[in-house]
């Protein structure tokens, strides 16, 4: 698999990252109820995003108060957005197996955050609306991966492989879509990154 | 684990520079080009369906068709990327290789397979999917790159680098649909993804 390479030679670090160790291997009877399956996630995820919601608006006055988000609350929302991450892995068959309920544990689809940094006050206050083209952009690729999603499953039903390729821009767009999350969770003050762009 | 290179590949020498100028007017400066492609659309239909029918027979598509189909599906390269801010320069009208920094390399014509020749449209669906949606992320990139063109008089890299993606898939599917390679187009991408090891 040399698609997993150099990510420290990548030109900068974010504190937002994907890793990803999944071997394109698929069940083919848990790729046929993937939806279904994944229901009990999306239902604990929606819960537990309650939750997220107002721990956000708490961040964001610590934020815009200390310029810095308590590591209690950075915590709390960097194993949302892992568990998150892995959930909608599943979800658009970029890893086979079942993901445990919550963050801990590891998964083949796995979200990298690092632990809270100072940031700049003004950001913090403004974040909704600097988040706005990487929101935008974040729409566009949420919609090419159930695109993916859905032919990939059809490729994964007939050759019990999840294609290289599918996977991989998949996987890249993900990523682009929690930095984004975490951007506007104040789990960092980095802007959502294309680096590490596939290329022509 | 490696295959051969795919017959279809994006070459990109661009430099990110963008002058502002050009970038502010490009849906306009790029009039002429769209009118060019569509009147060169008319031949280049004709043409395409008489190559059907010949590569059916022949199993494979005539030198000078190829390189004919192979100018037009360049040349809509070079529009495109003038268009989504992959590139500066205003294009061509020839569609010669070399000739933007944009560019689309062609192998030359192969044996292909009567089957999928015939039944191509069909084949096709799958990877046209895929073509509009990557298309359309180019587009919404072009819009914010535009606004950060202006801003910086430089396309950021990443932006320039996801777009090229796209339209280098899109190309493929464009010249799979018109016979110009048999080889289904290509998700994975010419120097890898940078993801994390555990």
């Amino acid at each position: 698999m040399s698609e997993t390479m150099s990510a420290s030679a990548a030109s900068e670090h974010h504190p937002i990252g994907l890793i990803v160790t999944d071997d394109l291997q698929r069940t083919r009877l848990t790729v046929f109820f993937r939806l279904l399956l994944a229901i009990p996630h999306l239902i604990v995820l929606a819960l537990w995003g309650i939750v997220v919601y107002i721990a956000a608006i708490v961040a964001w006055f610590a934020g815009v108060f200390t310029g810095r988000v308590p590591d209690g609350l950075h915590g709390f929302m960097a194993n949302y957005l892992r568990y998150t991450t892995r959930v909608f892995g599943y979800l658009y068959l970029l890893a086979d197996p079942w993901p445990p309920f919550g963050g801990s544990g590891s998964y083949p689809l796995d979200a990298r955050i690092d632990g809270p940094g100072t940031q700049s006050r003004l950001t913090v206050g403004f974040r909704i609306i600097l988040a706005i083209p990487a929101l935008i952009l974040s729409g566009v690729f949420q919609m090419v991966n159930r695109i993916v999603a859905f032919l990939g499953w059809f490729y994964c039903l007939g050759t019990g492989r999840m294609n290289e390729g599918m996977r991989n821009i998949s996987a890249w767009l993900l990523r682009y879509e929690i930095q984004t999350y975490g951007y506007i969770f104040l789990l960092t003050e980095k802007y959502p990154s294309l680096s590490g762009a596939p290329t022509a | 684990m490696t295959a051969p290179p795919h017959p279809v590949r994006l070459r990109v020498d661009d430099d990110l520079k963008r002058s502002r100028l050009t970038v502010l007017f490009r849906i306009l400066l790029v009039i002429p080009q769209f009118l060019w492609l569509y009147v060169w659309g008319f031949a280049f239909f004709a043409v395409v369906v008489f190559n059907w029918l010949a590569t059916l027979f022949a199993g494979r598509t005539e030198e000078d068709v190829h390189s004919f189909l192979g100018r037009y599906v360049r040349y809509q390269t070079h529009v495109y990327a003038y268009l989504l801010l992959v590139a500066n320069p205003w294009p061509r009208f020839s569609g010669k290789p070399g000739t933007y920094p944009v560019d689309l390399e062609l192998d030359p014509p192969q044996l292909q397979n009567r089957w999928a020749t015939a039944f191509r449209l069909v084949l096709i669906i799958p990877a046209y999917v895929f073509s509009t949606v990557l298309t359309t992320v180019a587009q919404v990139i072009a819009i914010i790159g535009w606004f950060a063109s202006l801003a910086l008089g430089r396309m950021p890299k990443g932006m320039r680098d996801l777009s090229a993606y796209c339209l280098r898939y899109q190309a493929q599917t464009f010249a799979y649909l018109v016979l110009l390679t048999s080889r289904y187009p290509s998700l994975a991408s010419g120097s890898g993804f940078q993801f994390e090891e555990a």
